[in-house]
């Protein structure tokens, strides 16, 4: 493996909102990387504060939103002066939208169905971003779009260019959305929940097409999602987020095989399954904390029935598993009593790695 | 689409054939004759309404009515103007309603979108509040109150300008009426324009448009406007009409001489051909404007195809 380039970096990045009932600390702090080529997943419960952190990239904020602190610093090739480190957080909206936004870094929404204009033909949502930020010819910008479309699935497509977003199927409008994401050659896309509207017949093949067009164009992807599914069919590394702070981050292996962080655990316990005896769906007790109120501690306690003494009064630091993976449980503190994962999640990961050497 | 143009006119016949032959009956229905000064003995009366045809039963004259009207002839008047044609009765007062509507309409629909884009924009802000203030008082207070708000202190305490229509000041003694006039449909798009343009501003497609790093003027004017005027240009055509059609407690406060006094003294006196005349000419607007209107929507969003969808 070459050496990695690492084009994002986020650092104690802290985000809250004003609201009625007051204060609400829905990022506390949170680390991520990046590296040129790779998938990364960011895994969590509505409301943990994924989609604002990957909003945040790109510049994104809601009225009532605050940065309490951090930096997200994204190395580019600058045309000119070559390769630039700049912080998001730092730049002004109008250097945001003519350097990042589009351009650099790319988003693709979770509903296709909202997510185009339906006054404006496709072929003009395609190419509109090329045209303000390169000033591409029109003609040379509908060539473009068609070999976009090309690239997504869609071919011979100089008719299609002409159509509306109404007269396409969801499968066809998240293409398109695609398409207009990669229309500049962006360095990253942010995919926020890409599938999670679409039937499932789809799903596999949107997946199966950003992962190919990753491969095609060399760029990095984060995935927002709740669906571990998509998580094991797409990224090389996870991030698991629960109330404004990530808990446990490794590859896709580390994950799925060894988690170590009890709310892992239960994110892997209540996957369907068609092998387990229990009919019964396995479910997180409890709901996430208010973030309005101060958290004490490790956010996920009151739920976890692991949880130790100290969890309820000091919030635990990462502990390195090895290269790539960490998790913030005190559990992984060398002193902390030896605790196992739930038997039925350990069964069943026994069962994927025998399975996994029978067929691998 | 010219199918579609061609059944929506035949529908539009239907519905003023309908509308006539109702208006007809209902008129019948109405207590007294044109002809009930007490000076008239019975035996005048007949002879009058000999002469008008009015003796003839209900039926016989609605075909009459129908075969007259067909070849431009919508009768005469009998008591406004005795004998003198309503076409022309008509066409003496409806151009100064026309004008008052027209304007009314223009300043009030302009007035309005200025308003609710300003509030949609400043979203949360003093400016929104105002105009939604402003909009509030507009729907809810009738036009009379302005138009005797406006004359009181306008014309009458500052003596700025004309209170009463005159032919000798056509522009400054219509300036209080189209004030007044245009305050409804002013509140009205403006709250209309507000609600769409913050749908179409909090929609999935603006944040991808955001994202692509467009400026804030491509994207308001490409990607908003379009979408959040569309659904006003509904309000629009029938308001025109209402308001060419003559407000009839306006024009009466400010002694316009236009449709409206004249619908109001035909009624009363029962002068059924210009009733009739009037009313056919309001129907006639209202269906033209929807036609126009619908067939708007067809250009304007692509969404909504007039020949009924059979593309595709």
């Amino acid at each position: 493996m070459n050496e990695r380039k690492q084009i994002l970096k986020i650092r104690n990045f802290a985000v809250s909102f004003n609201t009625s009932s007051g204060k609400l600390n829905a990022i506390r702090g949170v680390n991520f990387d990046l590296y040129q080529g790779e998938t990364v997943a960011i895994v969590g419960e509505s409301g943990s504060g994924k989609s604002v952190t990957v909003k945040a990239i790109m510049g994104i904020m809601s009225p009532n939103q605050v940065i309490d602190g951090g930096t997200i610093e994204f190395t580019y090739q600058d045309g000119k002066q070559g390769e630039k480190t700049v912080d998001i957080l730092k730049l002004s909206q109008k250097q945001l939208r003519n350097e990042i936004c589009g351009r650099r870094i790319a988003m693709v929404f979770q509903d296709p169905m909202t997510s185009l204009n339906p006054t404006l033909t496709i072929g003009r949502q395609l190419t509109e971003g090329m045209m303000y930020h390169f000033h591409t010819p029109k003609a040379e910008a509908y060539q473009r779009a068609e070999e976009l479309l090309d690239l997504v699935g869609i071919h011979n497509a100089k008719d299609f260019l002409k159509s509306y977003p109404h007269q396409l199927s969801g499968g066809m409008r998240q293409r398109v959305v695609i398409a207009i994401a990669l229309a500049c050659n962006p360095d990253i896309l942010i995919c926020d929940e890409p599938t999670t509207a679409l039937d499932v017949t789809i799903q596999a093949k949107i997946l199966e097409l950003i992962q190919d067009l990753q491969k095609k164009l060399n760029i990095s992807v984060i995935y927002i999602t709740h669906d571990l599914g998509v998580v094991a069919k797409v990224a090389d590394y996870v991030n698991i987020m629960y109330a404004g702070k990530l808990v446990e981050k490794g590859t896709v292996n580390d994950i799925f095989y060894d988690p170590r962080h009890p709310y892992t655990w239960g994110l892997l316990s209540s996957m369907p399954d068609l092998d387990t005896l229990d009919t019964r769906l396995y479910t997180i007790p409890g709901t996430p904390p208010n973030l309005v109120n101060k958290v004490e501690g490790d956010a996920f306690a009151p739920r976890n029935p692991y949880a130790l003494n100290i969890d309820l009064r000091m919030e635990p630091p990462f502990f390195k598993i090895n290269g790539h993976h960490e998790v913030a449980s005190w559990l992984a503190h060398p002193n902390a009593p030896k605790v196992e994962m739930p038997a039925a999640l350990k069964a069943r990961i026994e069962k994927m790695l025998r399975e996994g050497e029978n067929h691998g | 689409m010219w199918k579609y143009i061609a059944k929506r006119i035949l529908i539009a016949l239907g519905t003023l054939f309908f509308i006539l032959f109702v208006l007809f009956i209902l008129l019948s229905f109405m207590p007294g004759s044109p002809f009930n000064q007490l000076t008239l003995t019975a035996e005048q009366i007949a002879v009058l309404e000999a002469k008008y045809g009015l003796d003839k039963p209900l039926m016989i004259r609605f075909f009459i009515y129908v075969k007259n009207m067909l070849q431009g002839d919508f009768g005469v008047s009998y008591n406004i103007i005795a004998d003198y044609p309503v076409i022309d009765l008509i066409g003496a007062k409806f151009w100064i309603s026309a004008k008052l509507g027209l304007t009314a309409t223009v300043v009030g629909t302009v007035l309005g979108l200025f308003l609710g884009l300003v509030a949609s924009i400043k979203h949360n802000t003093w400016l929104d509040t105002g105009t939604t203030f402003l909009s509030v008082l507009g729907v809810s207070l009738p036009g009379y109150v302005f138009a005797l708000a406006l004359s009181y202190f306008i014309g009458f305490k500052m003596n700025l300008l004309p209170i009463v229509y005159s032919t000798k000041h056509p522009v400054s003694s219509l300036i209080l009426p189209v004030l007044s006039m245009s305050m409804g449909p002013m509140a009205q798009i403006a709250r209309y324009t507000r609600t769409e343009m913050l749908d179409v501003l909090g929609s999935d497609y603006m944040l991808l448009a955001r994202t692509k790093g467009l400026s804030n003027r491509i994207l308001f004017i490409r990607h908003a406007l379009k979408n959040g005027l569309t659904p006003v240009i509904t309000v629009l055509g029938p308001m025109l009409v209402s308001l060419m059609s003559g407000s009839m407690v306006v024009e009466q406060i400010f002694s316009v001489p236009g449709m409206g006094s004249l619908l109001v003294s035909a009624v009363q006196t029962n002068d059924y051909n210009v009733v009739l005349g009037v009313s056919f000419l309001y129907s006639l607007m209202f269906i033209v404007s929807m036609l126009v209107v619908d067939l708007l929507y067809g250009v304007i969003d692509p969404r909504i195809s007039v020949s009924g969808g059979k593309k595709e």
